[in-house]
């Protein structure tokens, strides 16, 4: 974090020092593979339905 | 804490180019995740885990078994891959070559008909598949387990960090069989039976004992501990034998199974006297099973659901978006039954003189039918139950690749005995302005005027 609020001319970007992003982990979906009965094509894989 | 490491039951992708992580165990279940999450995750890093804003995430991954705590290293597979169009489950007709020679087989399978391409070829197409980011690679046929590599198929899969399945007829299966694949780590089986009396089921197959054989089969992959699911391919002369086949599979064999029928492709079009249903005929037939059996099917159908579709829905099986077919010879299709033999308009890709990702990211036809979905879903109240429904189907009866596929329609919408023309319908209400006009996509009339319009 930047502290330094008493400086009154801005750094040129290049010399600010940033700390690294923190990372935005996400859960979209978690899925079982419980096969279900289902009225579908039989010759196609099961539906995977994940985005 | 600063122990846990990526769990081996499961295999992980990370795609950039999509912002998406996959978490795939071995028995097939895909978890998604994004790409930070999957940095994280498969960080050799371990500081992360004691950061207190990353503690909702790692508890979730802790539940789901992704991060375990173990005495001894664990190889998990690990993949990174920058596809903005990212192929993710492949199907491989390994061969057209079959035992049994059934009545209704799409593809027209049977014991004179080709044993399909080399080795090599099909190791290297699993390669291929593998650096596209393939999640689940499915090996069909013909019959696959007449292929003297099976094993050696499944095993390279595994070894490339894909889930694999097989469609088989099961009637070549032993005991020893189901246990070698299980060992090679095979993730699910799936199989058909047409009848509950082995005499109708053997002459659909048109072989004496086919029916035996399968069960015997099916009760061997089940012992070795893979899941089978089985369909069954309702038609005019099985329908009557529903509930007969319902209480089998779900009492004897135990099994969970799909119904589907008869469709007009490969031999399903060269009988006589059509024996594939209509949409009535196959609606009637559903709702009368569901009055007797309302736990017959698990996945919701017949029942009103208010789903609002504000985004892009994705087919459920991938068509056009995430999922390829590979033919016997070595040809790309959209989908079993969307292919050259249905019509020219389907032009397939060649991978025996291109790679597999010249053919899924530049091939014309793939570029041309990517995103092909029903031209209602975005609109449509029930969109995502739906997910578009078949699109295969859509063809095969009313000739336009993006044309609803009705029976899904009438699953979704129609709770009701009677059958409901939902086409009609939408046609009526684009005539009132009620749905918007038809977006300019390419349209292919039917190559083959088909039977199962009532």
């Amino acid at each position: 974090m930047n502290n330094d609020k008493t400086t009154t001319e801005k750094k040129p970007e290049n010399e600010v020092k940033q700390e690294p992003a923190k990372k935005r982990p996400t859960i979209i979906e978690i899925s079982d593979a419980d096969l279900e009965s289902v009225v579908g094509a039989g010759r196609c894989p099961p539906d995977s339905d994940v985005n | 804490m600063n122990q846990l490491q990526l769990s081996s039951d499961f295999n992980y992708l990370n795609n950039r180019s999509t912002d998406r992580g996959y978490v795939v165990a071995k028995n097939g279940a895909v978890s998604v995740v994004n790409s930070d999450a999957m940095d994280l995750l498969t960080s050799s890093d371990r500081s992360w885990i004691s950061d207190p804003d990353y503690g909702p995430f790692l508890e979730r991954a802790i539940e789901a078994r992704w991060l375990v705590d173990g005495p001894f290293p664990r190889a998990a597979t690990v993949r990174t891959i920058e596809r903005r169009i990212h192929l993710r489950r492949v199907q491989y007709e390994v061969n057209l070559f079959c035992n049994l020679e059934c009545a209704h087989c799409y593809c027209l399978a049977s014991p004179t008909a080709s044993q399909g391409l080399s080795t090599e070829f099909a190791k290297d197409l699993i390669r291929q598949a593998a650096e596209l980011g393939t999640l689940h690679f499915d090996i069909t046929g013909g019959e696959p387990m007449l292929r003297k590599d099976i094993f050696e198929l499944v095993e390279e899969i595994v070894g490339q960090g894909m889930i694999p399945s097989i469609f088989t007829n099961a009637t070549t299966i032993t005991a020893e069989k189901a246990q070698r694949l299980k060992a090679l780590g095979l993730a699910a089986v799936q199989t058909s039976l047409d009848a509950r009396s082995p005499e109708l089921h053997d002459e659909f197959r048109g072989s004496k004992g086919a029916f035996e054989r399968a069960v015997r089969g099916i009760r061997e992959l089940k012992a070795a501990g893979i899941p089978v699911s089985v369909t069954t391919c309702l038609n005019k002369r099985n329908a009557h034998e529903l509930p007969e086949i319902v209480r089998f599979l779900r009492e004897d064999l135990e099994v969970p199974y799909r119904l589907d029928r008869v469709i007009n492709a490969g031999r399903g079009l060269e009988h006589d006297s059509p024996i594939a249903l209509t949409n009535d005929e196959f609606y009637r037939l559903l709702r009368s099973l569901l009055k007797e059996r309302p736990d017959a099917v698990t996945k919701k159908v017949c029942d009103s659901v208010n789903l609002a579709a504000t985004e892009v829905i994705e087919p459920g099986c991938g068509v056009g978006a995430w999922y390829m077919f590979i033919k016997h010879d070595g040809r790309a299709a959209i989908c079993p039954t969307m292919t050259e033999a249905e019509s020219a308009a389907f032009v397939a890709a060649d991978l025996r003189s291109m790679s597999l990702a010249e053919a899924w990211e530049s091939h014309p036809t793939f570029n041309l039918f990517r995103g092909v979905q029903c031209e209602n879903t975005s609109v449509c109240p029930t969109g995502k139950a739906c997910r578009g429904g078949c699109r295969s189907n859509a063809y095969l009866i009313e000739g336009r690749v993006d044309a609803p596929d009705e029976l899904h329609c009438n699953l979704q919408k129609n709770g009701g005995d009677d059958y409901v023309p939902f086409i009609a319908e939408y046609e009526r209400r684009r005539v009132v302005g009620e749905l918007p006009n038809r977006p300019n996509v390419p349209r292919f009339g039917a190559a083959r005027r088909l039977r199962v319009i009532g």
